[in-house]
């Protein structure tokens, strides 16, 4: 009995001892980086400002926190990183790091590679929020460091994440980026912000091609369109559209959210010419109707649709302009008619092809006030 | 004594191993995105070789491997190869750990030495494998729930796929597939424990169903991990990214629960315990049948063949033996040890039996 206990007594003594006491990080050691921006200069060296948040304790669970910005500038995002290392104190560590902003020259690289450093350390983040800094580097961005009396990284994430859910932009994490960007045949779009009037706000979807920024994005009015016809629609995303001419402004708009849109598109070869027919059923809620004369809900139906599908034409148009295959349509082709796809040169054959997008619409409820519920004057 | 329950998961237990997490990188590197059909036929490889076993089995019922090698043979010729087969045993323990405590390091403790996570390790094997069979297969039921876990842990990659990137469905040669479905059967090495334990079963009927359908989870269960890999990552990505498994886990986020890799980690630690608690039960057990009048105990045993699994890791560690060298080994020895000893075996035997 003695004996068997001592040894059960030893052995939680050996476990208390060894299990991973070279590993224990506190987090009072540790350096939370929140926010990285990355930017290339003209000599190809690489610009890495990095916010830091120290939480200063206050005394009966109240924190206070002061928002730090370093910066340096080297050969590589890891290299920049033992930089910071060396003159700050403790851990750096980037495994809660909630957003990284790619500077505009920066996102027009083959960025992937120049980022591996996440990917191949197992301890950092891959679930951070990504955004291009729309026509400036992105140390303008972080430069701010706190928007209100919020850090910058905290407004930043929920900015892009609320943009997600509106359909602003694509849901698209760091893992996403790599996994899309090493994929034949489908592009992506990543969230553009700027800065106006010391907040930030996403302004668009940027539409990449083979992994790099085309430059070209999708404003913020035309992308839930977009993103309606790639399929990766979030929860919602609301729509103004304009009333024909007879309705005087300003009682002339129609505002209303599309929930749950479906798509499907079908391509057909033949001889050279690729035709895509893209086919997308749009669910509309109406909130909000502006107009003084009767609207009768097959008009408030004509208008709409005429209007969604005008603008998916406009988005297409962009989409090709850029060359960015953000529809998929040459994966499609790869996985299904492997035999075309070989003897195509997509780079030069997407901006050709034809696409045509057609929206169904259905009013699934016009919401407190009935159909025909405007008054005639 | 084990009944049909306990054999059941005996053997899924000691199939799954540290081997999972990188299955669906090493399948691609040989058979590409087709590599789940090639998972298909190397369960249906092991199918056959089970049927092999089992008619070997049914020739001598309630006598080990180790017996009828003697039988078959002669007991000298027959010894000779019974510390073949200890040695290879060994040799599987060794890479096992080997790996376990590579992926610990790189995934969970980096800076933690590796010595100390092997002894933990061996130690928690040691301890598992000092009682007698009915517990271990006993604890192996009690950890069922990991199976479990698991699954669920990979349904949680399903927000993000596209089934797309499977098609086209056959494209790699049937020479490439093959090649794929023989190495996707000796990851699922394990099952022939089945041939050493036979002295312990229970008088029980269908045992070759219990076999099967042991055989048959396996065989999904890796169809669906490969799967899941496949068309959660892009094609590159999984020929290139070691631990396919364990990054698709550590990219999953929500409120509640982050680094899912690191929990599966912690919990997967039992499964790979549990495949070395199996070889090293199994030789323990057999040699203290053989010397048991030179060796009273098979904790003895035991800790000897602990200790000689830990001499190899100096010679790894201070780069004597280069690491890819003794794994390479492997794919001299499973072919010889799995499929033609018992084969030979087998045949001899079958010819013994029409000359006389």
């Amino acid at each position: 009995m003695i004996r068997k206990s001592i040894i059960i007594i030893c052995l939680f003594l050996f476990l208390l001892v060894a299990t991973g006491c070279w590993d224990s990080r506190t987090i009072t050691e540790k350096t939370l980086v929140n926010g990285i921006s990355i930017d290339i200069d003209q000599d190809k060296k690489i610009e890495v400002n990095a916010l830091i948040l120290d939480i200063i304790g206050r005394g009966a669970g109240v924190f206070d926190f002061q928002n730090e910005s370093v910066k340096s500038i080297q050969n590589s995002v890891s290299h920049a990183g033992m930089e910071i290392q060396s003159f700050l104190p403790g851990d750096i560590t980037t495994s809660k790091t909630r957003v990284i902003l790619l500077g505009e020259d920066f996102s027009k690289t083959k960025f992937i590679h120049l980022l591996s450093t996440f990917r191949r350390r197992t301890f950092s983040n891959l679930n951070v929020s990504v955004a291009i800094t729309n026509k400036q580097p992105a140390k303008n961005v972080l430069a701010l460091k706190t928007v209100g009396s919020k850090p910058l990284s905290f407004i930043l994430r929920d900015t892009i994440d609320n943009a997600e859910s509106t359909s602003i932009a694509q849901k698209m994490e760091l893992f996403n980026i790599f996994t899309y960007s090493s994929e034949d045949g489908i592009d992506f779009t990543i969230p553009v912000v700027d800065v106006s009037d010391k907040r930030v706000e996403v302004v668009g979807a940027g539409l990449m091609h083979n992994a790099s920024y085309t430059g070209h994005f999708i404003t913020s009015e035309q992308s839930p369109v977009l993103l309606m016809l790639m399929g990766k629609y979030g929860n919602t995303g609301h729509f103004i559209t304009k009333l024909p001419k007879k309705y005087e402004a300003p009682y002339n708009t129609i505002s209303y959210e599309i929930i749950r849109p479906r798509n499907n598109f079908s391509i057909t070869t033949s001889k050279d010419k690729i035709k895509v027919n893209l086919k997308v059923d749009a669910f509309v809620r109406i909130d909000g109707i502006t107009s003084i004369k009767m609207l009768q809900e097959k008009e408030m139906w004509s208008i709409i649709k005429k209007d969604l599908n005008k603008r998916a034409k406009e988005v297409i148009k962009e989409i090709q302009v850029a060359n960015s295959d953000v529809l998929g349509i040459g994966r499609y082709l790869k996985e299904h008619q492997p035999e075309e796809w070989r003897k195509l040169n997509w780079q030069k054959e997407y901006p050709t092809i034809e696409t045509k997008p057609k929206v169904t619409v259905t009013i699934l409820s016009t919401g407190a006030i009935g159909t025909e519920s405007q008054l005639e004057e | 004594m084990i009944n049909n329950k306990h054999l059941f998961y005996l053997i899924i237990f000691t199939q799954f191993g540290v081997a999972i997490t990188s299955f669906p990188n090493n399948m691609y590197k040989v058979a590409g995105h087709d590599g789940w059909i090639s998972t298909l036929v190397g369960g249906m490889i092991v199918q056959i070789l089970i049927l092999l076993y089992y008619s070997l089995y049914k020739k001598f019922p309630d006598k080990s491997f180790t017996d009828y090698t003697k039988i078959i043979t002669n007991p000298f010729i027959g010894t000779c190869i019974n510390i073949c087969y200890y040695a290879y045993f060994l040799y599987v323990v060794l890479v096992v750990s080997m790996r376990f405590s590579d992926i610990i390091t790189i995934w969970i403790f980096p800076k933690s030495p590796s010595w100390l996570i092997l002894i933990l390790f061996l130690l928690t094997a040691y301890i598992v494998a000092k009682n007698d069979i009915l517990t271990i297969a006993r604890t192996y039921v009690l950890c069922t729930f990991i199976f479990l876990i698991f699954i669920l842990f990979l349904l949680s990659a399903y927000d993000n796929v596209h089934i797309g990137r499977i098609l086209p469905i056959g494209q790699y040669p049937i020479k490439k597939i093959g090649s794929g479905a023989y190495s996707s059967f000796l990851e699922m090495l394990g099952f022939e424990i089945f041939l050493f334990i036979a002295p312990n079963f229970q008088d029980t009927k269908k045992k070759l169903f219990t076999l099967t359908f042991a055989n048959f989870f396996t065989t999904i269960f890796y169809t669906f991990i490969i799967i899941t890999s496949y068309i959660r990552l892009s094609n590159k990505e999984n020929s290139y990214i070691i631990d396919p498994i364990l990054y698709i886990f550590k990219t999953y986020h929500s409120k509640m629960i982050e680094s899912l890799d690191t929990i599966f980690l912690s919990l997967w630690t039992i499964v790979i315990c549990a495949t070395v608690v199996s070889y090293i039960y199994i030789v323990s057990e057999d040699v203290h049948k053989r010397l048991s009048l030179i060796v009273k105990n098979r904790k003895s045993i035991l800790l000897f063949i602990i200790i000689v699994v830990f001499a190899f890791y100096p010679l790894v560690s201070f780069h004597l033996i280069r690491r890819e060298t003794i794994v390479n080994f492997g794919s001299y020895l499973d072919p010889l040890f799995i499929i033609i000893i018992p084969c030979l075996l087998f045949l001899i035997n079958k010819v013994r039996g029409l000359i006389n």
